[in-house]
């Protein structure tokens, strides 16, 4: 699904007739062109307009002035809301909001308006779960509350998923995860991404996540967009760190100090063990030539 | 201050009749002996624990077996409960779930009138409490009008307003922007050099906690080791076992250390440039 934003400005405040909108605007002048396929990472302080741009992507919201466009039709000015039903959303600390007293109910949920029959309806959750690597199984009957907080997330995420999303957006989705959980989180989402050529836009806090597996960024700062581009030259920008208080992560700055000093291929980052051999050949190599 | 003595707690008791239906303890004969003033990490994985133990330290939950002494009140005798509920306080995720005044100084004036702080000290207390954590936001200010940051910094003023002898912060940062958490932590530790307090922090992130005095790693309901944390870094399976990774500078200079290259325990970009240009 190919996703266009045409100057959208946003504001919680009414419109009055026949006067200019007014403010406080919480989103303005956006514009914003995202293919199918995308790992985009959106970035920016609490209150910068994060969530508020997402909701507008899901149709919760719709824009003051200007408008968001799923492949090519305003869903508000055709009057066909059920577009939005395309893109999936998972707020943050899904988990919160389970609520069935088994697995499999709690996923089958947005399944209901459907109309399927009941093995219809256990295909797809069948394949959900499957995706969201939980046994079906062995978990089906399950109590979502008795499981850990990495294994509910994977069922608030199966009963988006489940509904066969093009586009799935998350915000915060590793928030409070340890790391397995987070690294079988992005499994998850990149061979969905890959196998189902499904869009992938989150929110994140954290750099390092974003180096690691976005393939674009946004950085949104007081309802604009700042920047827009590959994370790893936005975040060794010095301009754009600085805007944003933000730190360069480490594993750049390395590899930036060693590419320098010569040896490393352009177009890589490395990891610590990567840098560590890097350091230690570069080291040995000099006490030879002293 | 808190002793904790072969504490073992499930959530839901093992049905009697019933005993292998599948039911595992949240903790399992867990002994944690706290000092005053010291500063502990409770590290693991999701559901190894932590969370728990830090609720049986005040009383929310009690052991099911096993005893939990804070400050030597027992918190399984229902009289100790109002001291060390007053003695033990959390700081939780979102800061929204805790907060109940339409005001700053309201939702920091709410705890101090629970513990019959004296009216006519409740206002100078609300400002000493402000100031302390460096909020810039006067008392009359809808807590609506804070940022995340924001919000975090008054949960923290609220709590630390009761002259806690023990804070505990459970994941305290993890709603938090990169920029907000470090003010946080910051924050934190100035406040810790005016007030002297017990801190339990919990998190999944160790960069916030290599300046602990202690670490205490959880796995399934047990404490598989407790150290300092120059003693625990070095054995990186073990922390991986418990879904922690260290910062990537820690993990670069373990790796040099162990050519034998010697390497500055602070590494940073800096020190780098200096071990390579020189």
């Amino acid at each position: 699904m190919h996703i266009k934003l045409n100057d959208v400005t946003f504001t919680y405040s009414k419109r009055r007739r026949n006067k200019p909108l007014a403010g406080p605007f919480v989103l303005q002048h956006l514009g914003l062109s995202v293919e199918s396929g995308e790992m985009l990472a959106i970035a920016g302080k609490s209150g910068s307009g994060k969530s508020t741009f997402l909701q507008l992507l899901k149709g919760f919201l719709a824009p003051s002035e200007g408008t968001v466009e799923l492949d090519a039709t305003d869903p508000h000015l055709s009057r066909r809301p059920q577009v939005f039903d395309r893109v999936g959303f998972i707020f943050q600390y899904p988990e919160h909001q389970l609520f069935s007293t088994t697995v499999f109910e709690d996923i089958a949920f947005g399944l209901q308006s459907a109309k399927l029959t009941a093995e219809e309806k256990e295909v797809k959750v069948r394949a959900a779960m499957e995706a969201v690597q939980l046994d079906y199984e062995q978990f089906k009957d399950r109590s979502p509350f008795e499981l850990s907080g990495g294994e509910k997330r994977r069922v608030a995420i199966a009963g988006v998923v489940v509904l066969e999303p093009e586009v799935l957006i998350l915000d915060e989705p590793t928030a409070g995860l340890d790391l397995q959980s987070r690294t079988s989180l992005f499994d998850l989402l990149h061979s969905m991404n890959r196998q189902r050529g499904m869009t992938v836009m989150w929110v994140s806090h954290q750099l390092e996540e974003i180096l690691e597996h976005a393939s674009r960024l946004i950085a949104l700062k007081e309802g604009q967009f700042l920047a827009d581009g590959h994370p790893t030259d936005l975040l060794s920008d010095p301009l754009l760190l600085e805007a944003f208080g933000w730190e360069e992560p480490p594993a750049l700055a390395v590899t930036r100090l060693l590419r320098k000093l010569g040896s490393v291929p352009s177009n890589e980052i490395l990891s610590p063990q990567e840098a560590a051999d890097t350091i230690t050949k570069l080291l040995s190599s000099r006490q030879i030539s002293v | 201050m808190i002793d904790i003595r072969n504490a073992t707690f499930y959530y839901n008791e093992p049905d009697e009749e019933d005993e292998d239906a599948g039911h595992k303890p949240a903790l399992s004969h867990v002994s944690l002996n706290i000092p005053f003033g010291e500063f502990v990490a409770f590290l693991g994985r999701n559901g190894s624990g932590k969370s728990s133990l830090s609720r049986l330290l005040n009383g929310i939950e009690l052991p099911t077996e096993g005893t939990v002494l804070v400050e030597g009140h027992n918190t399984s005798e229902r009289s100790s409960l109002p001291a060390i509920r007053r003695a033990v306080q959390i700081v939780f995720q979102n800061p929204e779930n805790q907060q109940v005044g339409i005001t700053v100084g309201e939702d920091i004036a709410f705890g101090l009138s629970n513990i019959g702080w004296p009216q006519e000290e409740i206002a100078s207390r609300i400002a000493w409490a402000i100031q302390l954590v460096g909020l810039e936001a006067d008392e009359e200010r809808p807590v609506s009008n804070l940022s995340g940051g924001e919000k975090q910094k008054l949960a923290l003023a609220s709590v630390l307003a009761l002259a806690p002898r023990c804070l505990i912060l459970d994941e305290a940062t993890s709603m938090l922007d990169p920029v907000a958490r470090r003010q946080f932590v910051e924050t934190l530790h100035e406040v810790r050099k005016q007030v002297p307090f017990t801190l339990i922090y919990i998190t999944h992130h160790l960069e916030e906690v290599t300046g602990a005095d202690r670490w205490v790693l959880f796995r399934s309901g047990e404490i598989i080791a407790e150290g300092t944390p120059a003693k625990l870094e070095q054995d990186t399976v073990l922390l991986e076992n418990c879904g922690l990774e260290l910062p990537y500078y820690h993990r670069l200079a373990g790796l040099l250390r162990q050519q034998g290259i010697s390497v500055p325990a602070d590494m940073n970009e800096q020190k780098l440039r200096d071990l390579l240009c020189t």
